[in-house]
C-alpha cells in the first residue's frame, strides 16, 4: 500500500464531501479567476476596438494649419522608397455638425473627413467590401450618423463646419463674420463599420459619428484647393508593432518635404529695393518662424529686418498742447473721430521698424539724409502725409487705431507722437512691400473697395486718399520704432507674432537670387514644423497605451468579487473541516499508528489538494462562464458603468495561470487552516470523536487571545470616532468609517466571546418561549463553525450596508452657485467656436440670434470656456485620456468662483479677501517651472488620471512641446469631470491657433431650460451647438458611481448567499450530529415542526447576530453621512438589504433542515 | 525476562467546570517483556486513560513511562509517532478500521509510516491467514462482521512486530462466541508472536486467561492476587 493508494481510496469514498468541497473550489477560481478575465477582456475589448476605428493607420498628423496636398505625396514617394508597404493618405479632419435637410435632425459631434480611395485601404477592419468615393456633392455617412439622422442613401443632409482662415479671428485682421459654412450634400451610401465607417484616430467608447466627403469637394467648400491638414501614414506593420523608430522617422522625412508654402509662408524678392521679404498668410508671422528666419540670415551672412504694418484709422495732429509725449490712449467705438476741426490723414498704413539694425539706409530723409533711429514717442511721416497734415520736424502727429479686446470687440486708441523727420517719397519709402498681402484691401483698385473685417467711414476717404491709393497702394504714410508698434499693437505677440514681414538682405552686395536661395535653404532647415503644428502623433501606440484603461477592471471586479471569493474559501474551509470531522477516528488512527500529526495533515491536505486541482481546473472552464457574465452585465444592467456594449470575451492564458495559481493557493490555505488544529487534538480525544464539540480549554485559550483583538479594536473604534467627532484633526468620514471597522472587529470578536461562554440556564417552563431559549442555547454548540459563518454574514452586512449609502442622490437643484453645478443649469458645446460673446446683446446680435432668443437669455448668465477637444476624463471612459479636453476658464469665470471643491494644493495662497474662498483664483499662479495650474474632478484625479494634488500631467500643446499641467485644486462631484480647467490665459498659449468659444456654462432660470435649449440649438445650429441639462450630465456621471457601487453590493451579496449556505450546511450539519438527541426528542413527543423551530430557531439566532454585529457598526460608520446628507441615505434599501439578508439566511436554513427532519426515527435512534 | 514496560507514579487530572478532577492518582506498573496483563475496573475508573497513557496516546499529568528502557515522553512528536509505529501496537473496543480500505490495506496501514513495500505486504497477508481471513483480503470492513473486524484489528496492531500489544476492551461489542473467539486469538497471539500484552477489559473470562490481572479502582492499580 501507497500513500497515493490511501488518497485514492479516500478520494472515492469520501467523494460527496468532496464534492462539495470541489464545488466551493470552483467558485472561488470561478469567481477569481473570471474577475482576472473581466480584465483581460476589457483591455482588450478596448484594445480591439480602438486598432478597429484606427484600421492600418499607424501615425497620423492632424494640424490646425491646412498644407498642400503635394507634400503628402511627397512624403508618400519618400517613405515608400525605403518600405514599399508604407501607405500615406493626405486628407482633410474637421469637427462639424450635420442635419437632415428634410426632417431637421441634428447630430452636432460629427467628424468630417475629407478623402479619397485612397482612404479605404487604410480605414476599417478589412472585412466587407471597400466602399468607392463618390465625386462632387456627395457624402457617405456611418451607420451611427446615419440612424442617428434617419437618413437613406439620396437624402440631402446639411454639414456645418469652421470655415479655415489663416488669420485668426481674434487679431484686427480675423474675418469674425464668417467663421462657418454649410454645404449641401446628398446621402451616397451608408458604411459599416468594418470598412472604415467609424473610424477614428482617438479611441473613445461610443460610436463615432463620421461623414466622409470627397476629398476635392470638401478643399472646394473650404477655399482650400489642392490643400489638406491631415496625413495618415500605415507602416505596413501588424497591429501595434509601429514604433517610435518609424514616427521619427515619418517625422523628419515631412520635416525634409514641407516647403515654406506648406506654413502659409512665401519669400517675396524685391530685386529693385535688393531684399527678399518673408511673409505670412496669417499676416502676422509667428515666433518661431521669425527665430528660424533670423537664424537662417545669420547663417547666410544676411541682415534679419522685422517689420510690423498696422493701419491706422487716422494720421492727425492733435488740437491742444499739453499732450503728454507718447501714447495718449482712449476707448473709442467710432471707426475715426469726425471732428472736423482737426486735420486728419483716414485709414493709413503705418510701419513699425528699426532703422538701425541694417547698414543701408532703409528710409531717406528729404535732406537726403538716411533716417534717424527712433526713440519711444517718435515718428516719421512721409512727405505727402507731412505735406497733408501741414507738420514740421517737432510737432506733434497723433495716431488713432483699433485693438481688439476680448470676443473680438474694437476699441480705437489714440496715441501721440513728436514728429522726427519727414521721409522722402522715393523708392524705398513709398514700398508697397511694407504691407504684405491682405485680400479685400491691398488688392483692390481703389481706397473705397476695402473690404476689411471692421467698421469703415468711406465717407471721410478724400480724393486725395484716393490718388495716393493710386499711386502707392498700402505703402505706409508713417513710421514709428520697431518696439513702439509692438508695444502699440501686438499684446499677444507670443500667440500670433509681431511681426508682418521680415526683410533679407546682404552687406556685400550680393546676388539677390544666390542670397534668397541660401536663405530659404537654411529657413527651412531652421523651421521646426512641429513647433508650427506639423507634428505625427503616433495614434497606435497611443490608442494601446489608452487601451490598457483607466481602470484595471480585472483588480475591480476582484475586490468587487471580494467577499464572494472569501465566502468560497471560507465555504471551502468549513466543508473540509466538516468532513475531516467525519473521519476523527480516522485521524486518530493514523495518530495512534505511528503517523506523526504532520503527516497526517499532509495526508488529508494531499488529499484536498487533488480536490483543490480539480475543483480549480473545472473552475476555470466556470471562470470563463463568470466572466462572460460579468461582460454582459456592464454591458446591460450595469450598462451604466461602462458604457460598453462593445465588450467580448477574451480568455487569455496568463489570467488563466494567475486564476489557477491564486485560487489554488486560496483553496490549499483554506484547507491547511481548516485542519491545522488536528494535529494539536490528542490521540485519545480523536478516537473518542470528543474533538469537535468538547475542546473547551482551547476555545478558551483561543477566547483570549480574540479578547486581545477584541478590547483593542473597541477603544480604537471610540478614539476614531470620538477624536473625528470632536477635532478636525482626523476627517470624519475617515474616523467614522475607520471607527465602523473597529467596532466590526470588536463585534465580531464579542460574538466569538457569546459564542464560547459556557451555560448553565435551564430550560424551564414550556412553550415557545422555552424551546427559543433551547434553540439559543444549542446555536453555540460548535464556536467555530458558527464563527466562521456568522463573521462572515457581519463582515458582508457591515460592507454593504456602509456601501449603500454611499450612492448618489443628483440634486437637481442648480440655483446655488457653490454647489456641484457652479449654478448652471445648462451647458453647451459648439462644434465650431464661437467668436462673438454669446453672454451680451451685442454679441447675441452678431451672431444673428432672433429678438425672441435674445430676450429669452437677457437674464441669463453665460460663462464661454475656450475648448481643446481631446479625450474625455469623467469615469464614464473606460480608455486613458491621452490628451484630455481642456477648457480654458474666462478672467470673468475666476473672478465668479463657484461650485464645490474638494480640496486645493496647500502651499498655495487662495485669494480669500476674508469673505470669499475662491479657489478659482489658483489658476492665475505662476510657478517658477512653468507648469501651468489646472483644475479637476476630484475622482477624475484619483481615478482616471491616477494622479494627486501637486502632482503634473505631461501634456502635448499645439506646437508639438511637452507642457506640465499641475493639479493644484479638485472640484467635488463636479459637471466639469470631462474636462481639465486652466486659466484661459494659458490656454491661449498652449493652443494659440483655437480662436473663439465652444463650451459654455449657461445659468438660467430651471423653468425656462427647456426655451432656452431649443432656443440656442436653433439659432446657433450654424455653430453646430448642442445644450444639455447640467442635471443629466450629473445624473450620468454619479450612475457610473451608483452602478458600480451595485455592482460590488451584488457580488457582495452573492458573498453573503454562500456565506448562509454555509450557515445552512453547519446548521445541516448539527442537525445530523444530534439526529440521535432530535430522535430521542421525537420519541419523547416533541412533533417534527417542533423540532423544525427549535432548529430555525437557533439559525435566526446566529443570523440575527451576524446581522447586528455588521449593520450596528456600518451604522455607525456612515452617521456623518446620514447627518449631513439626511435626505440622500437610502433607508429603504438598506432595510430591504438586511430584511432579505434575515429571510435569505433563515429561508436557507428551512429548507436545509426538511430532509433531515423526515428521516425515520428508529434508524436514527438505534445509530445512537 | 528485561522489563517491557514500566510506569510509576502515574497520575492523570482532568480539569472540569468543577475543578481538576484526579482520575489515575498514583499508578504504577511494570510489565516484564512477554508477558501478559489485564486491567479491570468499573466504568469511569481510569483504566482506558492508563491504556492511553501507556500506550503513549495521551500524557500523564506526572509520573513516568519506560517501555523497552526508553521513556516515549522524552521523545518529540515525530519521533514519539514513530516509536509507537515500532513499538506499541492497538486492538480498540471499535476496531477503527478505515472503511475507505481493504482488509489488507487496512492491515498495512502503519507500515505506510516506513514504507514498507512487499515484505510488509507478505507480512500483511501472512498475519491475516494467521487470524482466518486470507480469503478476505480484498473486503471492505463493511462487509465483515464485527468478530472478522477486530481480527483485522489484531493483525493491524501486529504488522510492525511491537514489542507491547495494548487493547481496549477488544471483546466489549462482541457476542459471546465471537469474544472468546476473539479472546484465544489475542492468547495466541500473545503466545506466538512473543509480545508484551495487556488489555483492558470489563469481561473476567478474558482477563483469566492472561498472566497477571489488575483492578483500578479510585485511580489507583492494584493486582489481584491469584493470577
Amino acid at each position: 500500500m501507497r500513500f497515493a493508494t490511501y488518497v485514492g481510496r479516500s478520494l472515492t469514498f469520501y467523494w460527496r464531501s468532496h464534492v462539495a468541497v470541489g464545488l466551493g473550489v470552483i467558485t472561488a477560481t470561478a469567481t477569481l479567476t473570471g474577475a482576472l478575465l473581466v480584465g483581460d477582456s476589457t483591455r482588450a475589448s478596448l484594445r480591439d476596438l480602438a486598432l478597429g476605428r484606427l484600421g492600418r493607420v499607424d501615425h497620423a498628423l492632424v494640424s490646425h494649419r491646412f498644407f498642400e496636398e503635394t507634400t503628402a505625396s511627397s512624403l508618400a514617394y519618400s517613405l515608400t522608397a525605403a518600405e514599399d508597404e508604407t501607405i500615406v493618405c493626405p486628407a482633410i479632419i474637421v469637427r462639424g455638425g450635420v442635419a437632415h435637410a428634410d426632417s431637421g435632425a441634428r447630430v452636432n459631434k460629427v467628424t468630417v473627413v475629407g478623402t479619397d480611395d485612397r482612404f479605404w485601404s487604410l480605414a476599417g477592419s478589412g472585412g466587407g467590401t471597400r466602399p468607392v468615393m463618390p465625386t462632387g456633392r456627395a457624402v457617405i455617412l456611418n451607420q451611427s450618423l446615419a440612424e442617428q439622422l434617419a437618413a437613406k442613401p439620396g437624402d440631402d443632409v446639411l454639414i456645418r463646419l469652421a470655415k479655415p482662415s489663416a488669420v485668426s479671428t481674434e487679431t484686427l485682421l480675423g474675418r469674425r463674420d464668417d467663421t462657418t459654412q454649410t454645404l449641401r450634400l446628398t446621402v451616397d451610401s451608408i458604411i459599416a463599420a468594418d470598412v472604415g465607417g467609424d473610424f477614428s484616430l482617438k479611441p473613445r467608447q461610443p460610436r463615432p459619428n463620421n461623414a466622409f466627403i470627397p476629398l476635392a469637394t470638401l478643399q472646394r467648400a473650404m477655399d482650400q484647393p489642392g490643400r489638406v491638414n491631415a496625413i495618415f501614414v500605415s507602416m505596413g506593420s501588424e497591429a501595434g508593432e509601429a514604433d517610435g523608430d518609424s514616427l521619427a522617422q515619418v517625422q523628419e522625412v515631412l520635416q525634409q518635404r514641407v516647403t515654406l508654402k506648406d506654413i502659409g509662408l512665401r519669400l517675396r524678392t524685391d530685386a529693385a529695393r535688393g531684399y527678399v521679404a518673408v511673409e505670412a498668410d496669417s499676416f502676422l508671422i509667428e515666433p518661431a518662424v521669425e527665430r528660424a528666419a533670423e537664424k537662417a540670415a545669420g547663417e547666410t551672412g544676411a541682415i534679419a529686418l522685422s517689420l510690423l504694418t498696422y493701419l491706422a484709422n487716422s494720421i492727425s495732429v492733435p488740437d491742444g498742447e499739453g499732450s503728454p509725449q507718447g501714447r495718449v490712449s482712449s476707448s473709442d467705438e467710432r471707426p475715426v473721430n469726425t471732428d472736423s476741426t482737426t486735420q486728419r490723414i483716414p485709414y493709413s498704413t503705418v510701419t513699425a521698424l528699426d532703422t538701425t539694425t541694417v547698414q543701408r539706409p532703409v528710409l531717406k530723409l528729404v535732406d537726403g539724409s538716411a533716417a534717424p533711429s527712433l526713440r519711444s514717442g517718435e515718428i516719421l511721416l512721409n512727405r505727402w502725409a507731412a505735406e497733408d497734415l501741414k507738420v514740421k520736424p517737432g510737432d506733434r502727429v497723433s495716431l488713432s487705431y483699433y485693438l481688439t479686446s476680448s470676443f473680438g470687440k474694437l476699441e480705437t486708441k489714440e496715441s501721440s507722437f513728436v514728429l522726427r523727420g519727414i521721409v522722402d517719397m522715393d523708392e524705398l519709402s513709398t514700398d508697397r512691400g511694407f504691407t504684405p498681402d491682405y485680400p479685400g484691401v491691398t488688392d483692390t483698385q481703389n481706397l473705397g473697395d476695402w473690404d476689411p473685417p471692421f467698421p469703415l467711414d468711406l465717407k471721410l476717404v478724400r480724393d486725395k486718399d484716393e490718388e495716393y491709393w493710386d499711386k502707392y497702394r498700402a505703402a505706409p504714410k508713417a513710421f514709428v520704432s520697431l518696439a513702439e508698434g509692438r508695444e502699440l499693437w501686438t499684446s499677444e505677440s507670443e500667440r500670433f507674432g509681431q511681426s508682418t514681414s521680415i526683410r533679407i538682405t546682404s552687406p556685400t552686395q550680393a546676388e539677390l537670387a544666390e542670397l534668397a536661395g541660401a536663405f530659404e535653404a537654411k529657413f527651412l532647415e531652421h523651421l521646426d514644423i512641429k513647433r508650427l503644428g506639423l507634428f505625427f502623433e503616433p495614434v497606435r501606440e497611443n490608442a494601446l497605451v489608452s487601451s490598457t484603461g483607466t481602470t484595471d477592471f480585472g483588480m475591480l471586479f476582484v475586490s468587487f468579487s471580494f467577499f464572494l471569493i472569501v465566502s468560497a474559501a471560507m465555504l471551502v474551509a468549513l466543508l473540509f473541516r466538516l468532513g475531516v470531522d467525519r473521519r476523527c477516528r480516522e485521524v486518530g488512527i493514523l495518530r495512534a499508528t505511528g503517523f506523526a500529526p504532520a503527516a497526517v495533515t499532509g495526508l488529508l491536505i494531499a488529499e484536498g489538494a487533488f480536490v483543490a486541482c480539480v475543483g480549480t481546473a473545472i473552475g476555470l472552464v466556470a471562470a470563463a462562464g463568470y466572466a462572460w457574465l460579468m461582460l454582459e452585465g456592464l454591458k446591460s444592467w450595469w450598462a451604466a458603468a461602462a458604457n460598453a456594449p462593445f465588450l467580448q470575451l477574451h480568455v487569455e492564458p496568463v489570467a488563466l495561470v494567475i486564476g489557477f495559481v491564486a485560487s489554488l493557493l486560496i483553496a490549499l490555505g483554506s484547507i491547511a487552516w481548516s485542519v491545522r488544529s488536528l494535529g494539536k487534538a490528542p490521540v485519545w480525544a480523536l478516537l473518542g470523536q470528543l474533538v469537535i464539540g468538547k475542546s473547551r480549554i482551547a476555545l478558551r485559550e483561543s477566547g483570549r487571545a480574540m479578547a486581545l483583538v477584541g478590547i483593542p479594536a473597541l477603544v480604537l473604534a471610540c478614539v476614531l470616532i470620538g477624536a473625528s467627532a470632536t477635532s478636525d484633526a482626523v476627517p470624519q468620514t475617515v474616523g467614522f468609517f475607520g471607527g465602523g471597522a473597529a467596532l466590526l472587529v470588536a463585534a465580531v470578536s464579542a460574538l466569538w466571546r457569546w459564542l464560547r461562554a459556557d451555560r448553565h440556564e435551564l430550560i424551564a417552563r414550556s412553550g415557545p418561549g422555552a424551546l427559543l431559549r433551547l434553540g439559543i442555547s444549542n446555536a453555540p454548540r460548535h464556536p467555530r463553525r458558527s464563527l466562521l459563518t456568522t463573521g462572515l454574514i457581519a463582515s458582508a452586512t457591515f460592507v454593504i450596508t456602509a456601501i449603500e449609502a454611499f450612492h448618489i442622490e443628483v440634486d437637481t437643484d442648480t440655483r446655488d452657485k457653490n454647489s456641484v453645478t457652479g449654478g448652471f443649469a445648462l451647458y453647451a458645446e459648439s462644434a465650431v467656436p464661437l467668436p462673438y460673446d454669446l453672454d451680451s446683446a451685442e454679441g447675441r446680435r452678431q451672431l444673428s440670434m432672433d429678438e425672441a432668443a435674445a430676450d429669452l437669455l437677457r437674464d441669463a448668465k453665460i460663462i464661454p470656456f475656450r475648448l481643446r477637444p481631446g479625450d474625455e476624463t469623467s469615469c464614464r471612459g473606460l480608455y486613458r485620456p491621452n490628451a484630455p479636453r481642456i477648457i480654458g476658464a474666462t478672467d470673468d469665470m475666476i473672478e465668479r468662483g463657484g461650485f464645490v471643491f474638494a480640496a486645493t494644493l496647500e502651499e498655495l495662497p487662495i485669494s480669500d479677501d476674508g469673505e470669499v474662498f475662491n479657489p478659482w483664483t489658483l489658476l492665475e499662479h505662476t510657478f517658477p517651472d512653468g507648469a501651468v495650474p489646472v483644475i479637476v474632478e476630484a475622482s477624475v484625479l484619483q481615478w482616471q488620471l491616477h494622479s494627486a494634488l501637486g502632482k503634473d500631467l505631461v501634456i502635448t500643446d499645439e506646437h508639438g512641446r511637452e507642457v506640465r499641467l499641475r493639479f493644484v485644486a479638485t472640484l467635488d462631484r463636479s459637471v466639469l469631470q470631462d474636462e481639465l480647467i486652466v486659466a484661459e490665459s494659458q490656454f491661449v498659449r498652449l493652443f494659440p491657433s483655437i480662436s473663439g468659444h465652444a463650451f459654455f456654462l449657461i445659468d438660467v432660470p430651471q423653468a425656462r431650460t427647456g426655451e432656452a435649449t431649443q432656443a440656442l440649438e436653433r439659432e446657433l445650429g450654424t455653430y453646430a451647438f448642442d445644450v444639455s441639462t447640467t442635471a443629466q450630465r450629473l445624473r450620468e456621471y454619479s450612475a457610473v458611481q451608483n452602478t458600480y457601487l451595485s455592482t460590488f453590493q451584488t457580488l457582495g451579496g452573492l458573498g453573503l448567499v454562500l456565506g448562509t449556505v454555509g450557515l445552512a450546511v453547519v446548521l445541516l450539519r448539527n442537525v445530523w450530529e444530534r439526529r440521535g438527541e432530535l430522535a430521542l426528542m421525537r420519541a419523547l413527543g416533541f412533533s417534527r415542526a417542533t423540532l423544525g423551530w427549535l432548529s430555525l430557531a437557533e439559525n435566526a439566532v446566529l443570523v440575527v447576530a451576524g446581522l447586528a454585529a455588521g449593520a450596528i457598526p456600518a451604522l455607525i460608520a456612515i452617521s456623518p453621512h446620514i447627518v449631513s446628507r439626511p435626505a440622500q441615505v437610502p433607508w429603504l434599501s438598506i432595510v430591504l438589504t438586511l430584511l432579505g439578508v434575515a429571510v435569505a439566511g433563515i429561508g436557507v436554513g428551512a429548507i436545509a433542515l426538511g430532509p433531515t427532519l423526515r428521516t425515520p426515527l428508529l434508524p436514527a435512534l438505534r445509530r445512537e | 525476562m528485561p522489563v517491557s514496560l514500566c510506569a510509576e507514579s502515574i497520575k492523570k487530572h482532568f480539569p472540569t467546570r468543577s475543578g481538576e478532577l484526579a482520575v489515575l492518582r498514583d499508578v504504577s506498573l511494570t510489565l516484564d517483556a512477554g508477558e501478559s496483563a489485564a486491567i479491570m475496573g468499573p466504568s469511569g475508573s481510569g483504566k482506558s486513560t492508563l491504556l492511553n497513557i501507556l500506550g503513549t496516546l495521551d500524557t500523564p499529568t506526572a509520573g513516568t513511562v519506560t517501555i523497552d528502557g526508553k521513556n516515549p515522553f522524552e521523545l518529540d512528536e515525530r519521533e514519539l509517532a514513530r516509536f509507537r509505529n515500532q513499538r506499541i501496537g492497538f486492538v480498540f473496543q471499535d476496531q477503527h478500521l478505515l472503511p475507505q480500505c481493504c482488509v489488507l490495506e487496512n492491515v498495512l496501514l502503519a507500515t505506510l509510516v516506513t514504507r514498507g513495500g512487499n515484505d510488509a505486504t507478505e507480512r500483511a497477508r501472512r498475519l491475516l491467514d494467521r487470524v482466518g481471513l486470507s480469503d478476505r483480503l480484498k473486503h471492505l470492513p463493511a462487509e465483515l462482521s464485527g468478530g472478522e473486524r477486530q481480527r483485522v484489528a489484531i493483525a493491524r496492531a501486529l504488522i510492525n512486530n511491537p514489542t507491547l500489544v495494548l487493547a481496549d476492551e477488544p471483546t466489549g461489542n462482541l457476542d459471546q462466541t465471537t469474544a472468546d473467539s476473539i479472546a484465544s486469538l489475542l492468547s495466541e497471539v500473545h503466545r506466538d508472536e512473543n509480545v508484551t500484552l495487556l488489555v483492558v477489559t470489563h469481561s473476567r473470562p478474558l482477563a483469566e486467561r492472561f498472566e497477571r490481572r489488575f483492578d483500578v479502582a479510585d485511580g489507583t492499580l492494584v493486582e489481584l492476587e491469584g493470577a
